[in-house]
């Protein structure tokens, strides 16, 4: 535990560890949709939430139909925003703006329970109901049905799901950089400098490059740790967090389409989990290439594509396809979004094991 | 106890060592042999860096490679060519070594700081080491040796880069360690292993040829050493072909040549001399 934390010292060199920390931040605010939240649509959701709670149910929708005539009435009637003079004064005035931006919201969620979730408010199931029910698959079946009875809509706003949809890619990718970063000077420096003869003739003996391997995978999960913490406080710092227990399942216009009945929140942990696993993946990656290679050079030749494609890999397991395969039955899905990135950290786990027997035995020059 | 039993080792075809047997008991052992003689392989085997192609190393009685780490504990080794962290301090640096020797945590600055005292670095015990010379590295690599007070001390050209006067200190310290544990060093320098007592190992066509304290050496030449002074280069030159010249220095304008003849060669002016042990190597390995 001693060599293993000393090993992990080594490895976490605080100003590299410190300019890591700094990138990932600066990419999350440049890049990612989280720094651009909340747009004026997702302040107005932001409202609803706010009034209504995650959900809106019938007796909500109604109250907030009543309100949006009011809101109308404020804003001067029917036709207010043709009136380029009157949008001027209305956009002057704070509690009009947000007027503006409520109507919106609500124009929005009529649209879509006209698009998709109309019979969610019907009391029997109808015959455009039955008949949409008929070209769905089960998992869709399933879906509206659970809207039907609960007869609740959830309040996503379009941000959220852009950030579901994008953010994690860029997480990813982060998290990529952050175990090459880290690992390959840290086991190209012993290989280079030719430490292993001194370590290896002391009490650790060879058990030095299983330890060594250890660190590695703890540094990978670490860089995923500290970005889904940075994302995370990014959430936090621009007001999305009202959106924790709103579900995010959804069809349509809204919602990322997930086999089973997600919140924001849940899937936001459900995403760090997956992204601990793809980094722990990466760190293995990262130290097996930089074991198989003298120089730094080589050793990127190798990472580099080994790191893109697995990222590609992953996430063209994960996020981009979940909308594609809500066709699957879940146990498919979890396959493809855990099992992918599992069964190749099981391979380099297995890998790294051949390699470090082979080692035991070999002689160190 | 160290028993070194009909070891060999190669790489790949080339054959390094050959059937080397040596047993070791508390003192000092000088490893004495030419460049590529295989000293560095003789102790990396030591210390399980390689394992034997062929022979068994025992300590104790008991196989190195079975005893695992309660063997590497009692080892402080001293590789010919160690790395090091050039941003770590030598404290750092020491303090990393000693939790891979598993050294108690007690006490530990201390020990580092008398260590590195012992090999007079104190004053630069929290400088990073990329500011040093290449014999202050060497001297972190003899102090990290010396930390954990191990019974089997395998230094490999221990003196490689010292001073004169760190290299006198070198060898009162190794005087004073080989009372009371096995202290093997390994060297090409005569003198390194001249004053102190102790045994010589001599490494030749791969094979163990010679284990024996400095002055026996010595005395297998005695009688055979002679100095003369020569006057002209052709008297020189003639000389040179009929014997094996040792060393040839220049005093009050006469050459003086100091050469290896089995039987006295008779010339005027030839005088007997004491051998020493760089004698004996020139003439081992000429
Ligand atoms: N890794 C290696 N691969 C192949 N041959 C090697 C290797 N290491 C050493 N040798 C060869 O083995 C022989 C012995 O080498 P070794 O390093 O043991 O010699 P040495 O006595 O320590 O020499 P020096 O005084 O120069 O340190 C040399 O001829 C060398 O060429
Ligand atoms: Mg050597």
């Amino acid at each position: 535990m001693r060599v293993f934390g000393k090993e992990c010292r080594k490895l976490f060199r605080p100003g590299r560890s410190l300019g890591l920390l700094l990138f990932m931040a600066a990419a999350l605010v440049l890049i990612s949709r989280t720094a651009q939240f909340p747009d004026t649509h997702d302040k107005a959701y932001e409202e609803l939430v706010k009034e209504y709670g995650p959900t809106l149910d019938q007796a909500e929708y109604q109250t907030l139909l009543k309100a949006k005539s009011v809101y109308i009435e404020e804003l001067g009637g029917e036709g207010w925003s043709r009136d380029r003079v009157h949008w001027a004064e209305i956009m002057a005035d704070e509690s009009k703006r947000q007027f503006v931006f409520l109507v919106d919201a609500i124009e929005r969620i009529e649209e879509e329970i006209q698009f998709g979730y109309g019979f969610a408010f019907e009391k029997e199931p109808t015959e455009t109901l039955k008949e949409q029910l008929r070209s769905c698959t089960p998992q869709e079946a399933a879906r509206i049905l659970f809207i039907v009875q609960t007869k609740e809509l959830p309040l996503s706003s379009p941000g959220i799901c852009e950030i579901m949809e994008s953010d994690p890619l860029l997480l990813l990718i982060l998290v990529l950089i952050g175990c090459g970063v880290l690992i390959l000077p840290y086991q190209l420096l012993d290989k280079n400098l030719e430490t292993a003869s001194l370590m290896v003739s002391t009490r650790v003996g060879r058990r030095i490059f299983h330890l060594k391997i250890r660190a590695c995978a703890a540094a990978g999960a670490a860089a995923a740790f500290v970005a889904a913490l940075l994302h995370l406080a990014l959430l936090w710092l621009n007001g999305v967090m009202i959106f924790w227990n709103v579900p995010v399942c959804g069809l349509g216009l809204r919602g990322i389409p997930f086999w089973v009945d997600l919140t924001f929140g849940q899937y936001l942990l459900l995403w760090i989990g997956l992204l601990v696993l793809a980094g722990i993946t990466a760190a293995l990656l990262c130290a097996l290439a930089a074991r198989l290679s003298g120089s730094f050079i080589t050793a990127l030749t190798l990472a580099l594509p080994a790191l893109a494609i697995y990222g590609w890999g992953i996430h063209a397991c994960t996020a981009v396809p979940l909308s594609l395969w809500y066709g699957d039955t879940f146990p498919a899905s979890l396959f493809r979004t855990a099992g992918v990135p599992l069964l190749v950290l099981a391979a380099l786990t297995l890998a790294s094991e051949i390699v470090l027997r082979l080692d035991a035995r070999r002689d160190i020059l | 106890m160290l028993t070194i039993s009909e070891v060999s080792k190669s790489y790949g075809k080339k054959r390094v060592l050959d059937d080397i047997s040596i047993e070791l008991e508390n003192g000092l052992y000088g490893l004495l042999a030419p460049n590529g003689a295989g000293k560095t392989t003789l102790l990396k085997l030591i210390v399980t860096l390689l394992s034997p192609d062929r022979g068994e190393i025992l300590w104790n009685g008991a196989p190195v490679q079975k005893l695992g780490a309660s063997y590497r504990e009692i080892i402080g080794y001293l590789p010919q060519q160690f790395g090091y962290y050039k941003y770590n301090t030598p404290v750092q640096y020491l303090d990393y070594l000693a939790a891979l020797k598993g050294l108690p945590r007690e006490g530990l600055k201390e020990k580092i700081f008398s260590v590195l005292d012992t090999v007079g670095l104190s004053d630069v015990a929290q400088v990073k080491m990329r500011k040093f010379s290449g014999g202050m590295i060497q001297r972190v690599g003899i102090a990290q040796a010396l930390m954990g007070d191990s019974r089997l001390l395998i230094l490999d050209e221990p003196t490689a880069g010292l001073d004169p006067k760190e290299r006198a200190r070198f060898r009162n310290l190794i005087a004073e360690m080989s009372k009371n544990r096995i202290v093997i060093l390994s060297t090409h320098i005569v003198s390194d292993v001249e004053s102190v007592s102790g045994r010589v190992l001599m490494l030749k066509d791969r094979k163990l040829v010679r284990n024996q304290s400095a002055s026996a050496l010595c005395s297998e030449l005695e009688g055979k050493v002679f100095e003369i002074r020569v006057k002209t280069d052709d008297q020189a030159a003639a000389l040179k072909k009929e014997h094996f010249i040792l060393s040839e220095r220049n005093e009050a304008g006469s050459m003086i040549l100091r050469y290896y003849s089995e039987q006295p060669a008779g010339l005027e002016g030839e005088r007997l001399c004491p051998p020493n042990l760089e004698d004996l190597f020139l003439v081992m390995y000429r």
